[in-house]
């Protein structure tokens, strides 16, 4: 297997994050500075910087990521998992995952957070394969569940609050069974099966409101984008 | 890329955000966001619009649970792990034999080192390499079936019939849905054996008052052609051989298929004498599957 090397580009200032770049690649100057993507939110061009870092074998930079950013990950874990031991292997899981796909991560397409976020989840849900049982969390009421999430959404950068206003604009049009489906999935990693017991429904229809829900999700968030 | 096309790839990607998208299902959608930017970017728009549910998550966590740290040994372990894996690099590095590694293995299939997997029970690792034995054999198949999938999903194939039914020889596919959206069966054909395969999906539970029947419909009013009894039972599959009640393939001349109920064990009348409850038309796809 070939070394997968990468290099810096050399960027000159805080506000530009640095991308991880196969050496393989030949790439002019005006290329090269084309691909370095700019981010607002200071957090975020830390988290960056530090994956490019992490992307080079850095354990310094590797560390200071961990320290950043292992409690919201960990919470997102705990959420899915109920069980704090289990969750401390997930995230010892996922860590390993990032130290090793750091060089995938491409600031253009999402978020560092969100990035991260994702690969704890995909963890977690491959844990839950082998686990069968659930402890329901605050999301339980599924009257509740929408607005407790909005309460919970008072701040943030402005682009955020757009996102999230449109998002939850959108969800409340959709019936609440399948709002309910979705929430839930999303923030808890519930399956199909899972979500077909919850609802007292078939599996079948769980899965129609899913992707129904999505594609009204999708129209609506069109319109409000 | 059609519409019809794009829709099935938004929903796929938005339930692999969502975390429904599970299994082979998954690991196949992963392989082709690998290589698909338009997936990727179904994926990427999903993500974007779902992370402020997951900020107000983080918040409601943050006033309710008394998490306030992660243990020290978690960050331990990782260390002590990323520090083996390095170490073993390095010995491996002064092999002048040995083949260029990776910067970082693998860790997860790492056997040469102590990795993450020293740390989990014995019945756990026997697990994860059951899982990953299955991968293994999943991932093997993928570029198999990868065309086919992509012509499946023109016509907007449940993805788990499309990773069920890798059957290439096949080149008509289509799925007979209830109002609801209900996905009841699944039609392969063979035009050239003028074989039809139906899967029971989500079907109607077996009754002994009543059967569903199968029916081709011919286009330009030319009536429809009885195919069979479909079968009951998720996965259950029923396999027609169309040719054999006319001299012609009607797999070539026709346009839809139909279900109709009917009285138990079904009609041999010429057409349906009970409500016809779906039409679907189907499509033929490419003679190289």
């Amino acid at each position: 297997m070939q070394a997968r090397k990468v290099y810096f580009l050399y960027t000159g200032g805080p506000d530009i994050c640095w991308l991880p770049m196969p050496l393989s690649q030949e790439l002019s100057f005006n290329e090269l500075n084309a691909k370095i993507t700019t981010l607002d939110d200071p957090i975020e061009k830390k988290l960056c910087g530090l994956l490019a870092e992490v992307a080079a074998g850095h354990k310094q930079a590797f560390e200071e990521l961990y320290l950043e950013c292992s409690l919201p990950l960990y919470r997102v874990l705990v959420r899915i998992l109920n069980v704090e031991a289990v969750a401390q292997e997930a995230l010892q899981e996922t860590f390993m995952k990032i130290w090793s796909r750091a060089d995938q991560y491409t600031p253009s397409r999402a978020s560092p957070m969100v990035w991260m976020t994702r690969i704890a989840k995909n963890q977690a849900i491959d844990t839950l394969r082998y686990q069968h049982t659930r402890i329901d969390h605050e999301l339980d009421d599924s009257e509740n569940a929408l607005s407790l999430l909005k309460e919970s959404n008072t701040y943030g950068t402005p682009e955020h609050m757009e996102l999230a206003e449109a998002l939850f604009i959108c969800l409340d049009r959709l019936e609440d069974k399948p709002r309910y489906c979705v929430i839930r999935a999303y923030c808890e990693g519930y399956s199909h099966e899972e979500l077909s017991d919850l609802t007292d429904s078939p599996i079948g229809t769980v899965k129609s409101w899913i992707r129904r829900s999505l594609k009204s999700l999708r129209r609506c968030l069109d319109e409000h984008g | 890329m059609s519409t019809a096309d794009r829709d099935w790839w938004l929903t796929e990607a938005g339930e692999y955000v969502l975390g429904t998208l599970r299994g082979s299902e998954r690991d196949l959608f992963e392989k082709i966001l690998e290589r698909d930017p338009e997936a990727q970017a179904h994926v990427d728009f999903w993500e974007a619009q779902f992370a402020p549910l997951e900020l107000s998550l983080q918040r409601i966590e943050k006033s309710k649970h008394p998490i306030k740290a992660v243990p020290d040994s978690v960050w331990q372990n990782i260390a002590l792990t990323v520090q083996n894996v390095e170490q073993n690099r390095e010995a491996l590095k002064l092999n002048e034999n040995a083949p260029e590694l990776s910067r970082k293995p693998d860790l997860g299939l790492d056997q040469s080192s102590h990795t993450i997997s020293d740390l989990i029970p014995p019945k756990i690792q026997l697990r994860r390499w059951r899982a990953l034995a299955g991968l293994s054999m999943a991932a093997s198949l993928i570029m198999g079936v990868m065309f086919w999938q992509q012509q499946a999903a023109t016509v907007g194939l449940p993805s788990d019939v499309i990773t069920a039914s890798n059957d290439s020889g096949y080149n008509i596919i289509s799925v007979l849905r209830s109002e609801d959206g209900t996905d009841l069966w699944a039609i392969f054909a063979e035009t050239a054996t003028g074989e039809i395969k139906a899967v029971a999906l989500d079907a109607p539970a077996e009754s002994l008052d009543r059967s569903h029947q199968l029916w081709v419909v011919l286009p330009d009013n030319a009536g429809v052609r009885s195919v069979g009894l479909l079968p009951y039972g998720n996965g259950n599959v029923g396999v027609f051989d169309s040719n054999e009640s006319t001299d012609q393939s009607i797999l070539t001349t026709g346009s839809a298929f139909a279900v109709s109920l009917e009285p138990y064990g079904g009609t041999d009348t010429p057409a349906p004498t009970g409500p016809v409850i779906g039409v679907r038309e189907f499509t033929l796809l490419n003679d190289e599957i």
